[in-house]
């Protein structure tokens, strides 16, 4: 769809909506019950596969703590959330386990539906709370007209970023019980006290007029285990299934003033400004189509490149409410990468992150075995590729780190620096250090788009690399299979068996580094090694 | 920080002070030594003191030394002792308080007297909450507690000790203007996970940067082991003491606080001795180096940190502090670290609270020049003569340390079933009276299909500790599983009534499905 076009409709979903700073007033059809919150509190999402957390919002006012010790100074946007507990009833119509069967009717999966064990909101504050060392200070009984009422005030104090106080009333209804929970610092109470009490007061149950409040065990909670293998067609009906219930989930409960763009290549959601969503969009097609051009190797006809969801919240703290303690990090990123309007733009951390899942994501939808099995030149190149990667137009490029700039090169002036040889041979421990992996970059950015990708030598080298890796970690892992494990029966031969164990794990990564070194470079002579190095040193500069 | 390295399992779990869904089935009390309370229960009690406990499901014998106070209303009146106190109950009268008082009398004081000891042991109760928790001050600390007073005053007593000891040892005295150190003990694991905002696998920890506290949990099925976790922390403290601006390093610290956690209190005769075997570390070290690994002098003592420090530090402050010929020495390596102008400390801030540290290399060229081993060779022969002392002079002896050896052995990383079968069964040869002993070594002989010996184990567990619903349950599994399925079923039923309901023990119902496989 056109910018131009999809700008229009997100000033007309904009308008259309009543956003929740104007109107204190809060109602759920759903759950049956009205709240009247403080002026300019606004409503975040919920995870998509949230079971007990029905409502969240946050203040708008920041408030700040300084630690009188320390002198660290900690900030926080006061929270309400509202969490239901369905009586026995509603929990019992869970289906558990699910055998789903074939035409043969043998069965090919199971499913579990994932009950939540908490049983009151006494047990879910002990197992989900994570804000610090925490105890029931106070908790009392008493009602709001017809309902009974426990309310509960709760100090967190030790580990905490400030001391803090979480005000809770347990609502208890028919067949719910409601826990409408307010925190917020200790010494931000006095100001918040007749807010927050008035919108505990407001809680009136209202008529269940929309939807069913047990969620569909089709698309929650959800653990599929699949039986046997799955032919390409039904591996890709299975994906554009999976992606659909990940877009209806993360669509269902969105706040009024979030907008949803169907892009592409990407789902947004968005609650930050267009450009922000445009940036960040055409950052990932630019990672996708390089990758496509990059890897075509890896692209198969029955792959499915499923549309990730991109959530784009306001700030970092709508970030930190919705995702419960962060943003995501790691290599592997979901289906749903959460980020936030980070007014720093291309080369911030947020963007830099982003781009780096959007490389990732592209690679496990193509082929996961191949991210998982990635030796860490390879895994640490392209991560810290990503990190100073910038669309121009619709094309991604990539630059060398800062360090790559002055510190490789000094390293190569001074004669130390890892030869090519070094770092396709380095183990786990060369790469503790931080430079160790901006090395490794420069080397795959040679070999994939600078000088190395057209030398004869090398233009074809990570693709033969990657398909050598392949077939010696199917050859290992077919060896390791056919061994037979003998128990121990005496303690001297529980101790061996404990020190080969340890020794075997350190020998595995050592042996797959050479076999996989020996089938790549079998025919190399020294001389291509010295002119491999030699280039490469020439292409820092 | 003290971290377990072992993989939690039932022993961690089962830590409720009191039993969660036992119902009321009477009016009787019983406060065990160990701090549980069991309040509404219907206690028989034999004039000779025996108690028994009324379950709908069966009767639980509880072994006198259990027992620190039993309260049963229909007590009878303890048996006339000669033929004085026999005319006396011929005439009507009973011995109560010292006096002899009419039946009636006696009976209205005896319930008075229960009434107001149910509200000292209900308050008791009620202040295992932490928002009603007791507060005492000792000449060195300040203790806030949720644990009952009996069990509290066993472990205020040998702290205020133990600090004497290594005061008097290291010269070392609180600030004037800060003279105590606040120490919060929990009741129960979880109850400290909760509120002292760890996750876990934390045992304790000291904060210590301002305010300083220290933050312990009572293990009531282990207080030597509790003892030996409040040592540990509270020894961070008396290093701290050494200069209140420096960060003593992960070695020696941990390798100190380590050595002086082996310490042991004796209860009856107030005494503390310090420096004793650690037998889970030991085990540890033992397994290192049946994998082919020592540790190494340099390698061990320059490290910034590693978790070896508790373990191999630990041989190494041992064998250094029990040697006549290095413990002068090591002292004045320790106290140089902190104090001496050779030593190359950095800045390091905490918030705005500015510190001192030593990095690992610099600790080394400490050692070295303290230890007085600055040649290669010097070096070489030192670490011999430690090498030498784990192999030699540090065993796994005495039930105590073989009970402790087998359990890490079995529930530690990595697994060695068949050393902690061995030691394990080496401790009930030559009388362990741990319960988890004996379950332990129970769950193996169940896991090996030998359901007779497991019975045989779980039941030694439940005369140990009859009112511990876990050891209870076992049982009744391994004797379903020898076909007693009528007795088996009770025992679990049993169980059940005990409080296996608790959540901390939700998991071990799942068992039950098994039976029917």
């Amino acid at each position: 769809m056109p910018r131009f076009a999809r700008a229009l409709l997100a000033l007309l979903s904009l308008s259309l909506l009543a956003p929740l700073a104007t109107a204190q007033k809060f109602e759920d059809k759903r759950f049956g019950y009205e709240l009247r919150l403080p002026k300019e509190w606004s409503q975040i999402p919920i995870k998509a596969n949230e079971e007990y957390i029905i409502a969240k919002f946050l203040a708008k006012k920041t408030y700040f703590y300084t630690d009188p010790d320390l002198k660290i100074t900690y900030e926080h946007k006061p929270e309400l959330q509202v969490i239901a507990f369905l009586s026995e009833k509603y929990r019992e119509d869970s289906v558990d386990a699910e055998e789903v069967k074939n035409e043969d009717g043998e069965t090919v999966k199971i499913r579990f539906n994932l009950t939540n064990p908490y049983k009151d909101y006494e047990d879910f504050l002990k197992n989900t709370y994570s804000g610090g060392g925490f105890y029931i200070a106070e908790e009392n009984e008493s009602k709001a007209g017809n309902l009974k009422v426990t309310e509960y005030l709760v100090k967190v104090e030790k580990g905490a970023n400030g001391p803090r106080r979480i005000v809770t009333w347990v609502f208890h209804t028919e067949d719910i019980d409601f826990a409408v929970q307010a925190e917020c610092f200790e010494s931000s109470w006095k100001e918040l006290r007749s807010d927050i009490t008035r919108t505990m007061k407001s809680f009136e149950e209202i008529e269940r007029t929309e939807g069913s409040i047990v969620q569909d065990a089709s698309t929650s909670g959800i653990v599929e285990i699949e039986l046997g293998e799955l032919t390409p067609e039904e591996r890709m009906k299975r994906r554009q299934a999976r992606e659909r219930e990940a877009h209806q989930r993360a669509q269902a409960g969105l706040p009024e003033d979030w907008e949803v763009i169907e892009e592409d290549l990407f789902l947004v959601l968005n609650h930050a400004d267009d450009k922000d969503a445009d940036k960040l969009v055409e950052q990932g097609e630019a990672v996708f189509r390089w990758c496509e051009k990059t890897f075509p190797y890896l692209i198969d006809d029955t792959d499915y490149l499923r549309k990730p969801i991109l959530r784009i919240c306001k700030d970092w703290d709508e970030l930190a409410s919705f995702a419960f303690g962060g943003r995501e990090s790691g290599w592997v990123p979901s289906i749903d990468m959460v980020t936030y309007k980070d007014t720093v733009g291309i080369g911030s951390w947020t963007y830099s992150n982003m781009t780096q899942r959007f490389c990732a994501w592209w690679l496990n939808e193509h082929d996961g075995d191949f991210l998982d099995a990635m030796p860490y030149w390879m895994r640490y190149g392209l991560e810290y590729n990503m990190l100073y990667a910038k669309h121009k137009g619709k094309k991604l490029e990539l630059y060398p780190s800062d360090w790559e700039k002055v510190g490789l090169r000094q390293e190569i002036k001074d004669g130390v620096a890892a030869t090519p040889k070094e770092i396709f041979l380095a183990t786990e421990e060369f790469y503790d250090g931080e430079n160790s992996r901006y090395a490794a970059a420069a080397l795959m950015r040679y070999l994939l788009v600078g000088k190395g990708s057209k030398d004869k030598l090398t233009k074809n080298l990570v693709r033969e690399y990657y398909l050598n890796m392949t077939a010696v970690i199917e050859e290992m892992d077919k060896e390791e299979g056919g061994e037979s494990y003998k128990e121990p029966e005496t303690e001297e031969e529980e101790a061996a068996m404990i020190k080969e164990r340890s020794e075997r794990l350190r020998q595995r990564e050592k042996e797959l580094m050479e076999a996989v070194f020996e089938r790549t470079f079998a025919e190399w002579t020294d001389k291509e090694w010295d002119r491999f190095a030699k280039y490469y040193f020439k292409s820092i500069g | 920080m003290l971290r377990n390295s072992v993989i939690p399992t039932l022993a961690l779990s089962l830590l409720a002070a009191a039993p969660a869904a036992a119902q009321a089935q009477g009016e009787d009390m019983l406060l065990l030594k160990d701090g549980r309370i069991f309040l509404d229960v219907e206690l028989v009690t034999t004039p000779e003191g025996e108690v028994t406990v009324q379950f709908e499901n069966g009767e639980v014998h509880v072994p006198g030394h259990l027992i620190q106070e039993a309260l049963d209303l229909d007590a009878p009146p303890p048996a006339p002792k000669n033929a004085e106190e026999e005319a006396k109950i011929a005439e009507g009268l009973l011995m109560y308080q010292g006096k002899w008082v009419s039946a009636s009398k006696r009976d209205k004081m005896f319930r008075d007297e229960i009434e107001d000891r149910r509200e000292e042991l209900v308050s008791i109760q009620d202040s295992q909450l932490w928002r009603n928790r007791s507060f005492e001050k000792t000449k060195h600390f300040e203790f806030e507690y949720t644990v009952p007073p009996h069990v509290f005053e066993i472990y205020r007593d040998q702290l205020e000790a133990y600090f004497k000891v290594f005061a008097k040892d290291w010269k070392v005295k609180p600030p004037k203007d800060n003279p105590r150190l606040k120490i919060c003990m929990y009741v129960t694991e979880s109850d400290f996970l909760q509120i002292g905002g760890v996750p876990k696998g934390v045992l304790g920890y000291f904060r210590f940067v301002d305010p300083m506290e220290l933050n312990f949990f009572y293990d009531r099925r282990d207080p030597v082991f509790t003892t030996e976790v409040l040592f540990h922390e509270a020894n961070h403290y008396m290093q701290k003491l050494i200069d209140l601006e420096f960060k003593m390093p992960h070695f020696p610290g941990e390798a100190i606080a380590e050595y002086y956690g082996g310490a042991h209190w004796d209860v009856d005769k107030k005494k503390l001795t310090v420096g004793l075997v650690l037998p889970s570390r030991l085990v540890e070290v033992k397994t290192d180096i049946a994998t082919g690994k020592y540790w190494g002098l340099e390698e061990l003592v320059s490290a910034d940190e590693v978790y070896q420090h508790y373990t191999w530090g630990w041989t190494l402050a041992h064998f250094l502090m029990k040697s006549k010929k290095h413990e002068k020495n090591f002292k004045k390596f320790v106290m140089a670290l902190a104090e001496d102008k050779k030593v190359r400390r950095e800045s390091v801030s905490i918030g705005a609270i500015p510190l001192k540290m030593v990095r690992g290399s610099e600790v080394w060229e400490a050692f070295r020049r303290f230890m007085k081993i600055e040649t290669d060779e010097a070096v070489k022969e030192l670490e011999k003569e430690w090498h030498d002392y784990i192999d030699n002079e540090l065993k796994v002896e005495g039930v105590r340390a073989k009970e402790a050896a087998g359990v890490r052995a079995v529930k530690g990383y990595p697994r060695q079933m068949i050393r902690g079968k061995r030691l394990l069964s080496e401790a009930v040869e030559e009388g362990s009276t741990s319960p988890i002993v004996y379950q332990t070594l129970g769950e193996i002989f169940y896991d090996d299909r030998d359901y007779a010996k497991a019975a045989e184990l779980f039941e030694k567990a439940v005369s140990f500790d009859p009112l511990e619903p876990g050891y209870t349950f076992w049982h009744g599994m391994a004797l379903k599983r020898l076909g007693q399925s009528e007795e088996g079923q009770q025992r679990i039923e049993l169980a059940k009534e005990m409080g296996i309901n608790d959540p901390s023990l939700r998991w071990l119902l799942e068992l039950e499905d098994e039976l029917d496989d």
